[in-house]
């Protein structure tokens, strides 16, 4: 479980949870908008993930190392310590967490390819970012049905 | 200053400078050289003094040694006398060879009459030296009026020789003039040409590089305002994106929350429309801003325009609308952007595709030319987007460049500038030709050696005149870029 007093993990209307063997799947939001961070937590949460957010870098690696999470969503242009930044910092917590950075900026695009992290452009389309998501991090029910299909 | 400008300025400094040097260095040397003709000329004006002086000084001398031999009767003065008269014979014979006009010669002649009867009395008075008959003063007296008549003569010879003399004089003094007047003429004649070619350098050299200076000098500041606007429109599409984004998921979210059918479906549907709209300009306007730097690779033009067609022959299909591609390979290769050239190539389809409406044709093809670009003349490839449609009305020319002016209701009138600013980025420029009511042609002009390989890159003297390739007989509008371009300029 992430940091309680923050109150940010946001379990409410999953019914993942309350399906299959696995718990539901884990995100933690990090985004120093407000607005975006707790839109993006109400589009998660409505899909059935469990949502941690937070506003910025190092907020975020001090939770998901008491919280390790299933993926990240990491806003690129962010105050004390930015995308890159706070990648590295999750990566040496767990090599192998999932990023998907998210970027309102226009010139970030060849950096995160020659960095090999998948970037999005805001406004992001979110039928994108949901597919990719349950790509990235298949969720109880799919990987039920994938046991059941095989 | 660029290079090229500095080695034709200074080329251009040295043949002029060679010019002057050259036709001053003719004019000190002709001048010096008829300066010391006319000296030359002077001097032999004196000559004709001496033949006289000479004749008397040599009769005195005869005189002189006859009259010692006389009363002496020693045959010492007579050979003193003899050896004197030979030195007349020869000064004779001398001036038959130099003396040029008849008269002279005339002279000349009675002179030698003259010593000859001279020396006859002269031989006379030896043959009877010591005979008291003969009446010496009588031999004295006809040898006196020889040598007077000889020395008359001589001055008569004199006279002729300067008159000879002053006559070639004359006639080379007023030759010098001509000569003078010629050298002047000659000077004035060099140094209209010097100033007419110095003219037509100028115009042919240097003028055309102040202008092409110029256009640098305004490309460069349009490239820095661009480049500030870039920083700036990175800037706003960040503080743009993020409510974008925000007002999204409330969207998404409350569209997940409705339940089918509910009209506030639609309305939800409407805001989700109008985010991607307002993305879409957010997105054209970065791209107009600070188009991202090509990615370079070795590009078949043919190959290009083959995928556009194949891309988008189904969509235009449905329209009627036929999409050929001119097939002409010619082995050239290019240096681009494939994924930018291409956006440019769709935009310039659907472009055209609009224009048309419904039944009608373009062509895609590429070809090879020498254009004037980056303000030279250079191998160019130049890929082709020509249409059947509706042209396009004269005011809509002068601004067809423009940021953010369309005539479409749903565009955002950025796509011809992203293409121009595009073409920019390869060293290249994008030109078109169009007669209304019969269709427009557009030109891709891409350097065979790109900018960026030149140093050069965003460097582009926009277009010039553009000449598509012929295909009909139809009269021509061509549209001066350079004017569209420039109404673009103050961004």
């Amino acid at each position: 479980m992430c940091d309680p007093t923050t109150k940010l993990l946001t379990a409410m209307n999953n019914p993942a949870s309350t399906e299959g063997h696995l718990p539901p799947r884990e995100i933690l939001v990090v985004d120093d908008d407000d607005a975006v961070r707790r839109g993006l937590r109400s589009v998660l949460v409505t899909e059935g993930y469990q949502v941690i957010a937070v506003s910025h870098g190092r907020e975020a690696i001090r939770a998901f190392r008491e919280h390790p999470c299933d993926l990240v969503l990491l806003d690129m242009n962010m105050p004390l310590l930015n995308g890159w930044g706070t990648i590295a910092g999750l990566r040496s917590i767990k090599a192998a967490v999932p990023v998907i950075l998210i970027t309102a900026r226009p010139d970030q695009r060849s950096l995160a390819r020659e960095a090999g992290v998948e970037l999005m452009e805001k406004p992001l389309d979110l039928q994108f970012l949901l597919r990719r998501i349950g790509e990235l991090v298949p969720r109880a029910d799919a990987l039920t049905g994938a046991a059941i299909a095989g | 200053m660029t290079s090229h400008l500095r080695r034709r300025l200074a080329a251009f400094c040295a043949l002029v400078t060679g010019l002057i040097l050259l036709i001053g260095w003719s004019a000190v040397t002709a001048w010096h050289e008829v300066g010391a003709l006319r000296s030359r000329f002077t001097s032999a004006q004196f000559e004709s003094f001496r033949i006289a002086g000479q004749l008397q000084s040599t009769v005195w001398s005869l005189n002189s040694g006859l009259l010692a031999y006389e009363i002496s009767g020693e045959e010492a003065d007579w050979e003193q006398f003899a050896r004197d008269s030979h030195a007349l014979d020869a000064w004779i014979d001398l001036q038959r060879d130099a003396l040029k006009t008849a008269e002279e010669k005339r002279v000349l002649a009675e002179i030698d009459a003259e010593y000859d009867r001279y020396l006859a009395v002269a031989q006379t008075i030896h043959r009877e030296h010591g005979d008291p008959t003969v009446a010496v003063k009588s031999r004295v007296h006809q040898l006196e009026t020889a040598a007077q008549r000889m020395l008359t003569l001589g001055g008569h010879l004199a006279d002729a020789h300067r008159r000879a003399l002053g006559d070639f004089l004359g006639e080379s003094q007023r030759s010098l003039r001509r000569v003078e007047a010629l050298f002047g003429a000659g000077c004035l004649v060099m140094l209209t040409a010097l100033a007419w070619g110095t003219r037509v350098l100028f115009r042919e050299t240097i003028a055309p590089l102040r202008t092409q200076l110029i256009e640098t000098r305004a490309l460069a500041e349009r490239h820095e305002k661009l480049a500030s606007l870039g920083v700036l429109a990175a800037g706003v599409a960040h503080e743009i994106r993020n409510p974008l984004t925000a007002i999204k998921t409330w969207v998404f979210t409350l569209q997940r929350k409705l339940v089918q059918n509910a009209p506030a479906l639609d309305d939800a549907a409407m805001i989700d429309h109008e985010i991607d709209r307002l993305e879409r300009i957010v997105r054209d306007f970065l791209l107009f801003a600070r188009p991202g730097d090509p990615e370079l690779a070795t590009v078949v033009p043919q190959e290009l325009l083959r995928e556009v067609g194949e891309l988008l022959s189904p969509e235009l299909g449905k329209s009627g609308i036929d999409l050929i591609v001119e097939s002409r390979p010619d082995g050239a290769t290019l240096r681009v952007d494939p994924q930018q050239l291409k956006q440019v190539l769709i935009n310039l389809v659907r472009n055209a595709a609009e224009s048309i409406g419904l039944g009608g044709r373009i062509t895609l093809r590429s070809r090879q030319d020498q254009v004037s670009l980056q303000g030279r003349r250079q191998a160019v490839t130049i890929i082709e987007v020509q249409d059947t449609g509706a042209g396009i009305p004269a005011e809509v020319q002068e601004r067809l460049f423009d940021p953010f002016f369309t005539t479409k209701p749903t565009g955002t009138g950025l796509g011809l500038s992203i293409a121009m600013r595009i073409l920019e980025r390869h060293g290249g420029t994008l030109q078109f030709q169009t007669v209304p009511g019969h269709g427009t042609t557009f030109g891709l002009v891409l350097p065979l050696r790109p900018a960026s390989q030149t140093g050069q890159t965003g460097q582009t003297t926009p277009g010039r005149r553009y000449a598509p390739t012929p295909t009909s007989s139809r009269g021509a509008a061509v549209a001066n870029i350079r004017r569209v371009w420039s109404a673009s300029g103050p961004l």
